[in-house]
């Protein structure tokens, strides 16, 4: 296990009101405002780690356990929502290699930042449920792949791990069990891309952060060519809950076929921004109240539903949806990592895009030829607009330039850049052709 | 065995085969960049996209492997707008400097342009600009702006040369090619870089700004630098200059690649290594004088039954034909006894890979055919400290040296051409001038090398390949067989003194 700890600039825990708020309501972060949850003696008072007693107790096999988060209905909380249960269920049973469990604790995504507090406050809940996922698949070692900048969780979680070393839930023949399980942490070294599952594997195998061609996939043929699954944080935090409550309390929260609840890390022009956990379909409105409601009174002009790489919403579509994968999918988003940027009346949606492209322009790994070259011929062309320099065709232009980086690379970082931008031109157009006019004026004023 | 479809078409081939590979050889050609089929699959450049039936996406074909009922098109709208779209990308940010970059007429960008360009660039944007005329060592240029990041030439030093020279350096349109710390490429495989490079990022020093490549013609041949044989094309210009050799595919022999060693041996071939004429002490003369003056000194020595003072010096360099020939005359039929030669017995028994992969110990391209010829013919070979021996003491009055091209033979001669007896006779059938000039007393006959040679070697593995065509590089530059059935008629049939008073008063 590891014993270093990290003495460089240590960010400051979040200086949050951790109470629930009316209209959350919490599953997950149940026990986040009792003082000191991070420490595993206050976890264990709140009924920590009995998820795992359970499961070895009861002599649960492996098939249980991820029949039991299989029926669930859990959905991957990390963006691309895969069920969890048939992730697990994706591990050949049958091969003589080492299988390993990767947490996807590289939170980067511009608006989300929701996983940062399991990760200061209850990292003992993310790692119960990396021991018992470990256990599903048979893993006898797990990796937490941390945010480079995360300098502060990263002490938190290994403390955490050491914890659960001396406490005998790590190690060898846990709780009597027969089930050895090693875990470590790997802290990112500022990539975004290394968020990607593949990308994350790549880095971890101490090669640059670079996604792989899939197939084969990474329940196959995974880190250091062995069966891996990657799973977020919250995924992964959520499973001791449905061991504890059964899988039909957690489908009985939510809707049909989004169960359970969802972190959501709201920013942007709200009076509270914070991370709020809520119901799976509650409506928007909830969530909005949870925040306090618009800052300083103004009207909403827009939301960005799941992390910076969604499609933006007009306020209208967002007051009319409800928070679960389905509603959001059918107003032409999604839920994503669920890093909600609220936008109010005084926003310039040219700039916020622009602004957006440029973190996807530095983010851009540089493998795949569409990516890399599209990025920042997208950056370029919102830049022009911005400086009042675009012509009537860069629209049409941009575009055209996004369309033909949708579906063309191997993970989906271009689609992340290309598909908001399509959607910021389809629904907010208007905001475009004020920079085309300005420009046109610009230009005839120099002759 | 697997059936499957591409544009419709059902074709039948072994499972688990390459789709790239199988459209191509089927005539159905799919664009692509990374893809080679002697490296892994990297699925970057995103050109080979397909339509596969039963998935609404389109999927790279260089991941795809042949199976039963695998149905694909690679013709549709969607596949080309796709191609055309994924070309753009690559060109936005190339400088398009084909006027001054050596790929141009080979390259990639320009090929599929032609086939899948927009014809109208949209990109009115600055383009990223990065270091070019990148020094890589002593044979590789590097210009990154040309670069398309298809990772070939890293994937080839990582698992093919196993030097691991090259790698991505920076990310996004950042990305470019390098060397750690910019330290020199290393190894004797560099250059295949070059020829997997698909746009002109990569060039080779020796190559660089020499040649035009359209005005080149390429001619089948086997490397002549060791006992590997690999195959290669040999790039001339109007048979006149070699300007570069080019691995040439062979799965059982050197795959897709040669060594660095081997692709300079043409360098040989050109004219400033060349003895262009016959001459004898430095006084040019027409093959047929030459052939005169040493019949008729040949002749003096056998007709006193003296031809224990004629030596023969040869090298396994040879064809088999060009064995045959000089085995048939001078022993069989001028019953020669003295030939001498590289221990080639000892050399084929040690032979060995030279660096652990293609180049090997033994430098010559026909050692086993050698050893072949010289028991068929029952020839006892004795080397070179003899001759020297023999040279000096003037035991041999007249010696016939056989030299190969490359400048080593001249080291391995130099002694020898210090120790000869005044008396001495000296033959040379040899191609190179610095060989020659060793002898300069001696009768030279210019020789062809190996490249401009029809004929057949045998390589280090017995497997016999043969030289087809050959090349007509000089006038008075001839084969061993064309030299041995001119002897053998000028031989039998002297010139009258008619005819050699003539050639005195020329003189």
């Amino acid at each position: 296990m590891i014993k270093q700890t990290h003495h460089g600039r240590n960010m400051q825990a979040m200086d949050l009101d951790l109470s629930p708020r009316p209209g959350e309501k919490r599953v997950l972060l149940e026990h986040l405002h009792v003082p000191q949850i991070q420490q595993l003696s206050v976890y264990e008072s709140k009924g920590g780690y009995s998820a795992l007693k359970k499961i070895f107790a009861e002599h649960w096999s492996t098939d249980k356990v991820i029949d039991e988060v299989k029926t669930s209905n859990l959905r991957g909380r990390g963006g691309a929502g895969f069920p969890t249960g048939l992730k697990w269920n994706f591990v050949p049973k049958d091969t003589n290699k080492p299988h390993y469990l990767l947490c996807n604790a590289d939170e980067s995504e511009p608006g989300t930042f929701k996983d940062r507090v399991i990760l200061e406050h209850l990292p003992h809940m993310m790692i119960e449920g990396m021991i018992i996922g470990s256990y599903a698949i048979k893993a006898a070692k797990s990796y937490v792949y941390i945010r480079g900048e995360y300098t502060y969780c990263t002490d938190v979680v290994e403390r955490a791990i050491e914890e659960a070393y001396r406490a005998g839930y790590l190690g060898k023949n846990i709780l009597g069990s027969g089930f050895s399980h090693d875990m470590y942490v790997h802290r990112g070294a500022g990539a975004y891309i290394c968020g990607e599952e593949t990308g994350l594997i790549s880095s971890l195998e101490g090669k640059k952060g670079w996604p792989k061609l899939k197939p084969p996939f990474p329940a196959v043929e995974g880190y250091l060519g062995c069966p891996t699954v990657v799973n977020n944080v919250e995924s992964l935090a959520s499973v001791p809950w449905i061991i504890n409550h059964s899988s039909q309390a957690w489908s009985k929260i939510g809707t049909d076929k989004s169960t359970g609840t969802k972190l959501w890390s709201v920013s942007g022009d709200v009076a509270r921004p914070g991370v709020y956990e809520i119901e799976l379909g509650a409506p928007f409105q909830t969530l909005l109240d949870c925040c306090g409601g618009m800052r300083d009174g103004r009207q909403l002009k827009a939301v960005i539903p799941g992390g910076s790489s969604a499609p933006i919403l007009t306020a209208k579509e967002s007051m009319e949806m409800t928070l679960d994968y389905e509603s959001i999918a059918s107003k032409g988003s999604m839920l994503g990592s669920g890093g909600m940027i609220v936008l109010d009346e005084t926003r310039d949606l040219v700039q916020v895009l622009k602004n957006l492209s440029e973190f996807y322009h530095d983010e851009s790994c540089g493998q795949c030829t569409p990516c890399r070259e599209g990025t920042g011929w997208i950056e370029k062309i919102l830049h022009s607009f911005t400086e009042r320099q675009a012509r009537a065709e860069d629209l049409e232009l941009l575009k055209k330039t996004s369309q033909n980086m949708i579906g063309r690379t191997i993970c989906v970082l271009a689609d992340s850049i290309a598909m908001p931008a399509i959607s910021y031109i389809e629904k907010f157009p208007e905001e475009f052709e004020a920079y085309l006019k300005s420009s046109d004026q610009g230009r005839a004023h120099h002759g | 065995m697997a059936k499957i479809k591409i544009n419709g078409k059902e074709i039948e081939v072994e499972a688990g085969r390459n789709l790239v590979d199988v459209a191509k050889e089927n005539g159905f050609d799919i664009p692509h960049y990374c893809y080679h089929p002697g490296l892994s699959i990297a699925g970057q450049c995103r050109m080979c996209v397909v339509e596969q039936e039963g998935n609404p996406k389109l999927q790279v074909a260089c991941n795809m492997r042949c199976a039963e009922g695998l149905s694909v098109i690679t013709n549709s709208a969607k596949v080309e707008e796709a191609v055309q779209a994924n070309l753009e990308f690559h060109l936005i940010n190339h400088p398009i400097d084909c006027p001054i970059c050596d790929q141009a007429g080979e390259c990639g960008l320009q090929d599929y342009y032609m086939k899948h360009g927009k014809y109208d660039s949209q990109m009115r944007e600055h383009k990223v600009l990065k270091e070019k005329a990148v020094d890589l060592g002593e044979k590789i240029v590097l210009d990154k702006e040309r670069c398309i990041l298809c990772s070939r030439c890293v994937r080839f030093t990582n698992e093919v040369s196993k030097t691991g020279d090259l790698a991505i350096f920076n990310r996004g349109d950042r990305s470019v090619i390098g060397t750690i710390n910019d330290r020199p490429m290393t190894g004797n495989y560099q250059v295949n870089t070059v020829d997997i490079c698909p746009v002109g990022a990569l060039t080779s020093k020796d190559f660089r700004f020499e040649q035009r490549v359209w005005f080149l013609d390429s001619l089948e041949s086997v490397c002549s630098g060791c006992s590997k044989g690999c195959n290669v094309y040999v790039h001339h210009k109007n048979e006149k200059h070699i300007y570069r050799l080019k691995p040439r595919f062979n799965p059982s022999i050197n795959e897709w690649w040669m060594c660095d060693e081997g692709r300079l041996t043409y360098k040989d071939s050109n004219y400033d290594r060349r003895v262009t004429a016959s001459q004898l002490r430095n006084l040019e003369m027409p093959a047929e004088e030459a052939l005169q003056v040493w019949a008729a000194d040949l002749k003096t020595l056998l007709a006193m039954e003296q031809a224990d003072g004629i030596g023969v010096w040869i090298t396994p360099h040879e064809t088999n034909e060009g064995l045959e020939a000089i085995f048939s005359l001078l022993k069989k039929e001028f019953q020669i006894q003295k030939f001498f030669g590289p221990d080639a017995e000892r050399i084929q028994k040690e032979d060995a890979p030279a660096d652990g992969f293609l180049l090997r110990t033994d430098p010559y391209p026909n050692t086993h055919g050698f050893l072949k010829k010289v028991k068929e013919f029952g020839i006892q070979l004795r080397g070179l400290k003899d001759l020297e021996d023999q040279a000096q003491k003037g035991s041999i009055t007249h010696l016939i040296l056989i030299v190969p091209e490359s400048e080593k033979n001249a080291d391995e001669l130099q002694n020898l051409s210090l120790r000869l007896h005044p008396d001495l006779f000296v033959v040379v059938i040899s191609p190179s001038l610095s060989v020659c000039q060793l002898f300069s007393q001696g009768l030279w006959l210019p020789s062809l090398t190996h490249y401009e040679k029809v004929g057949s070697v045998f390589n280090h593995a017995g497997l016999k390949q043969n030289l087809n065509r050959g090349l007509n590089m000089f006038k008075e530059a001839h084969s061993l067989e064309f030299w041995m059935e001119g002897l053998h008629r000028a031989y039998r049939n002297p010139l009258d003194s008619k005819q050699v008073s003539k050639m005195e008063m020329r003189k």
